[in-house]
């Protein structure tokens, strides 16, 4: 058919029924005349011709069912009537809407953070070109990029478009507000271009201001040309102090640039100024970060093989000592993308597989609820085909039923996703690249509407077929308790077993998250970390020029910190517990051969104050403590941790043993006491070989200060420190206050996320389960009530008959937790890598979670056990 | 034709030739005239004949009037288009393709 006959008829309808019907009365009339002069009655002549012609509505529909308008009208009234059955049936519709909204809301909404974060393309122009370049260092095993080879790989690569180095540090800011501690980052001139992003305001630097000495320019985020300047047009040329030292700001980038790391987002951007290198001369190093940009078509495999050549012929240059630093070292070529979202990646993954059999769940839940409405509706089924409705008819206005079912839910879902991806925002989770610009897209939108055409085209297709299958006939003879077939009701016990087992391969998951984070959480960090406060200051170098300044700043502080009601004792530290790495150094022991040049071995050190080990609870094992005799003017001496101890004298006390660096005149230094291991790196890092040395002796003084308060009010602290500080010294901004156990927590974050996402899928798929097998042992109860009847009235007791139930629902639980059992044993493989000190096939975990999942399920079969010993055999027999 | 209508089609085919024989008739006339022709072998069942009717009209392969019937009554006309002529002959090759599979293959048992 034409589109423009259909387009016509729809304008044509009236004159169309008004024609079929003339048409058909003139063939039913010239029939009539006929058998009338073949002798019969006029009577019976028209009930003969009426009979031979059948059904004339049906043949009107039929007819009429080639117009467009018709195919339309019957569109309405299927959604109509569909929504009318609906309302009818309110707890079925209650349930099955609250299903899918729940269902498809926490499917959009994951995978509205799996798109952000992983799908979607970074917001730089041609961002498959962008690369994070690093060299890795097998005997640091760490990454470690030194800035002369990033000159070299800038000037000599040939497969780079570009490369930019920075270098992400914290600045005292002052001249615009509230002094406070930003992060900033120095880059070199070429970070912009690299990237490709220009400033909304005013320029970037230029390569002749990112040069040793050169001016001080600095470029501000947009946030901070927000916050501290209102949005001022005329910021441009205005001066603002960065460590004490003023700065012309020269530009402000837009809104939307995103700074290429996963965790955070400098505010302000100031020349990196790399010394020129040169191999002969003693030119200072700094480690950097590098981003580059590939020539277009270059692969990632070609670029490192390039980068790592121009590696090489840098460090054949290097004096004998160097090269043996850099030996065995390699060239890291790793696509931008893959870096940022990389440590969220398999996580949200597992989520997203997660949601998926939430929803999978709940689709089976709500064909389950079809279908025993199905066969409720078996009657009316039976009378609509028995009126002429086509089967094809009759499935058709029952998907549409359920379609306008999933559209129902399909919308609650869209709501309930745009809640949570709002919660997200909001809550600015640690957890998540703060690259990744979170909201629902168009893509988002299309799945969420596919997903939901899918539902109800799935969770409709089962009872739809049901009907298709039954005869007419039977249903309208047939009481509804005969319809119910044995087949059909295997059918429910299988969807039934399906949604147990996808609800045990969940909370399997989920299990062992919360079994790593219980592991993680009790790990002993080697301190005390409850009570404590911890804050970093970096005095001002044009505030605090000499040592002594800054020893008599912490004296002061620590002083009026000690007059605080609560306060136990405090303690400063270059570093503290969980803070992560902050210095190493090579030892070289006393009486001991010197390993050659570049393989001494290396520990790491924190530099700290008489207080440190007694606030932070770290036990003293061998040997004293440092007092504050040990100054400058003393003798030099160290602590060790145990693992030192253990690792350099495994056979003799640490204690009273010397060492010194390899570089040539390094004082001598004496071990005078063995320590606990603490943690450093974070609880999921094994403690390393660590050197304590006493904060007043270090010659080279590090201005980074961290502060940790052992008090029994937490509450209050962070703002009398604050207090105590701005008393002291009302420029001196105050950073990173925090307690040691919300830093913890902090750092946990992207477990903890894992965790709570995934448990509370499997907490909800657990619930959709349970709903589903109180649903079909209800059903089952309803139809068996005749059967039960008999029983009673035999002599079963009300115990006997809860047991029949009660068996029923144990054998649909066991039957799911053992099918489970065998997939989660399969699937939690996948996720290994997310998982602390437990095997992906924990034995206690999965023998918890079965129990929890049987229980849940017996649970859940109790009440409809409980309503068949209320029937009543009388009323049951008598209903035959 | 009722039960006998598996053969998709064919009553597409039966209307289009009948049309063809006949030029120009109405609905109770094509069932007449299958049914006489067919030595009362095909029955042409109304609740069949309307719907394709229409359908094969909607396809543009004939095309219908009302007029007054040689009885004098109003009925509604159909005669064969050129685009149903063609449409016929493309359907009577098919069918009798048809004829000579299945015949072979009964001749073959």
């Amino acid at each position: 058919m034409s589109l423009f006959s259909r387009i016509t008829s729809l304008f044509r309808s009236r004159k169309i029924d008004q024609d079929l019907e003339d048409e058909l009365r003139s063939h039913l009339e010239m029939r009539a005349e006929d058998n009338a002069s073949a002798g019969m009655s006029l009577r019976e002549s028209h009930l003969n011709a009426r009979r031979r012609f059948g059904n004339t509505a049906l043949i009107q529909e039929n007819a009429r069912g080639t117009h467009i308008f018709v195919w339309l009208e019957s569109v309405v009234q299927d959604i109509r009537y569909g929504l009318r059955t609906l309302r009818r049936s309110p707890v079925f519709t209650i349930v099955a809407i609250v299903t899918m909204v729940l269902s498809i809301g926490a499917t959009t909404a994951i995978f509205t953070l799996v798109e952000s974060i992983l799908l979607r393309p970074l917001p730089y122009p041609h961002a498959n070109q962008l690369v994070t370049i690093a060299t890795f260092m097998p005997r640091q095993n760490a990454e470690i990029t030194a800035s002369p080879e990033f000159l070299a790989w800038r000037e000599r690569s040939s497969t780079l478009e570009g490369a930019a180095a920075y270098d992400v540090e914290n600045f005292n800011f002052s001249g615009a507000g509230e002094p406070d501690r930003l992060l900033g980052v120095y880059t070199t001139a070429d970070f912009f271009s690299v990237l490709g992003i220009a400033p909304q305001l005013g320029r970037t630097f230029s390569t002749e201001e990112d040069q040793p000495g050169a001016g001080h320019v600095v470029v501000l985020s947009h946030r901070l040309w927000q916050d501290r300047f209102g949005m001022a047009g005329d910021v441009v040329g205005k001066k603002i102090m960065l460590e004490g030292e003023p700065y012309v700001i020269v530009g402000v980038m837009p809104e939307n640039f995103r700074f290429p790391d996963a965790t955070q987002q400098p505010d302000i951007m100031v020349p990196l100024a790399l010394p020129h290198f040169s191999p002969s001369e003693k030119t200072p190093m700094a480690i950097v970060s590098v981003v580059g940009r590939m020539k277009p078509g270059i692969s990632l495999a070609k670029a490192g093989a390039d980068l790592t050549n121009v590696s090489k012929q840098l460090v054949a240059s290097y004096t004998a000592g160097a090269q043996t630093f850099f030996s065995g070292s390699s060239v890291r070529v790793r696509s931008l993308q893959t870096e940022l979202v990389g440590s969220v990646q398999r996580g949200l993954l597992v989520v997203l597989v997660a949601v998926g059999f939430v929803l999978l769940i709940g689709c089976l839940n709500v064909a389950s609820l079809q279908l025993a409405r199905a066969v409720q509706r078996g009657p009316e089924v039976g009378v609509r085909s028995a009126l002429g409705a086509g089967k094809a008819r009759l499935v058709r206005q029952l998907l549409t039923e359920n379609l306008v079912l999933s559209f129902c839910g399909g919308c609650g879902g869209l709501a309930v996703a745009f809640l949570v991806v709002k919660l997200v925002r909001v809550a600015k989770l640690h957890a998540l690249p703060s690259v990744a610009d979170i909201h629902v897209d168009a893509r988002v939108l299309t799945l969420t509407l596919l997903v939901t055409i899918i539902c109800g085209f799935f969770f409709g297709l089962a009872p739809a077929l049901w009907a298709l299958r039954s005869a007419p006939a039977d249903a309208l003879a047939g009481s509804t308790r005969t319809v119910a077939g044995t087949r059909h009701r295997s059918l429910r016990n299988l969807m039934v077993v399906l949604e147990l087992s996808v609800a045990l391969v969940l909370l399997a998951g989920a299990g062992l998250l919360v079994h790593s984070f219980v592991r993680l959480m009790s790990v002993d960090s080697g301190f005390n970390l409850h009570g404590v406060l911890t804050a970093r200051i970096n005095l001002l170098q044009s505030s605090y020029p000499r040592p002594e300044q800054k020893f008599a700043f912490i004296d002061q502080l620590t002083e009026r910190l000690r007059a605080i009601p609560g306060v136990e004792s405090v303690a400063a530290g270059s570093s503290l517990p969980l803070m992560g790495w902050t210095g190493g150094m090579s030892v070289n022991f006393e009486g001991r051969p010197a390993p050659s040049v570049g393989l001494a071995p290396m520990s790491s050190t924190v530099d700290v104050d008489t207080q440190y080990f007694r606030t932070l609870q770290i036990p003293l094992l061998v040997g004293r403590n440092f007092t504050d005799a040990d100054n400058a003017s003393a003798p030099n001496v160290a602590l060790v941790n145990q693992t030192f101890a253990r690792k350099y004298f495994p056979d003799e006390s640490a204690v009273g043993k010397r060492f010194h660096s390899p570089i040539p005149n390094s004082p001598s230094v004496t071990i005078v006491g063995v320590v606990g291991d603490e943690h450093h790196l974070g609880p999921e890092k094994a403690a390393e070989s660590e050197i304590y040395f006493p904060m007043r002796q270090n010659k080279v003084y590090q201005d980074g200060l961290y502060f940790a308060v052992r008090t029994r009010d937490l509450s209050g602290a962070a703002a009398t420190f604050r207090n105590a500080v701005k008393e002291l010294d009302r420029n001196q901004p105050v950073f990173d206050i925090i307690s040691m156990e919300e830093h913890l927590s902090e750092s946990l974050a992207t477990r903890r996320l894992n965790m709570l996402l995934l448990g509370s899928f499997a907490l909800l798929a657990l619930t959709l389960a349970a709903v589903g097998t109180f649903g079909v042992l209800s059903y089952s109860v309803a139809q068996r009530s005749h059967e039960i009847g008999i029983r009673m009235a035999l002599g079963s007791g009300r115990r006997r008959v809860i047991q029949l139930i009660m068996r029923e629902a144990i054998l649909l639980s066991f039957s799911g937790a053992a099918l489970g059992l065998a997939s989660a044993l399969v699937l939690t493989r996948f996720m290994s890598s997310l998982l602390y000190n437990t095997h992906a096939a924990d034995p206690l975990t999965m023998l918890l979670v079965s129990i929890l999942l049987i229980v849940v399920g017996a649970v859940a079969g109790f009440l409809p056990a409980h309503r068949a010993s209320k029937v009543d055999p009388m009323i049951a027999l008598r209903a035959e | 034709m009722g039960k006998n209508d598996q053969l998709l089609g064919t009553l597409d085919l039966l209307i289009l030739k009948t049309l063809s024989q006949l030029g120009s008739m109405h609905g109770y006339g094509i069932v007449l005239h299958i049914q006489r022709v067919t030595d009362d072998l095909l029955r042409v069942e109304e609740g069949s004949l309307y719907p394709a009717l229409h359908r094969i009209e909607e396809a543009g392969w004939i095309a219908s009037e009302w007029r007054t019937s040689e009885k004098n009554r109003r009925a509604r006309y159909y005669k064969l288009t050129p685009t149903g002529r063609k449409q016929m002959a493309r359907e009577a090759e098919s069918w009798e393709r048809i004829v000579q599979g299945v015949g072979s293959l009964l001749k073959f048992a």
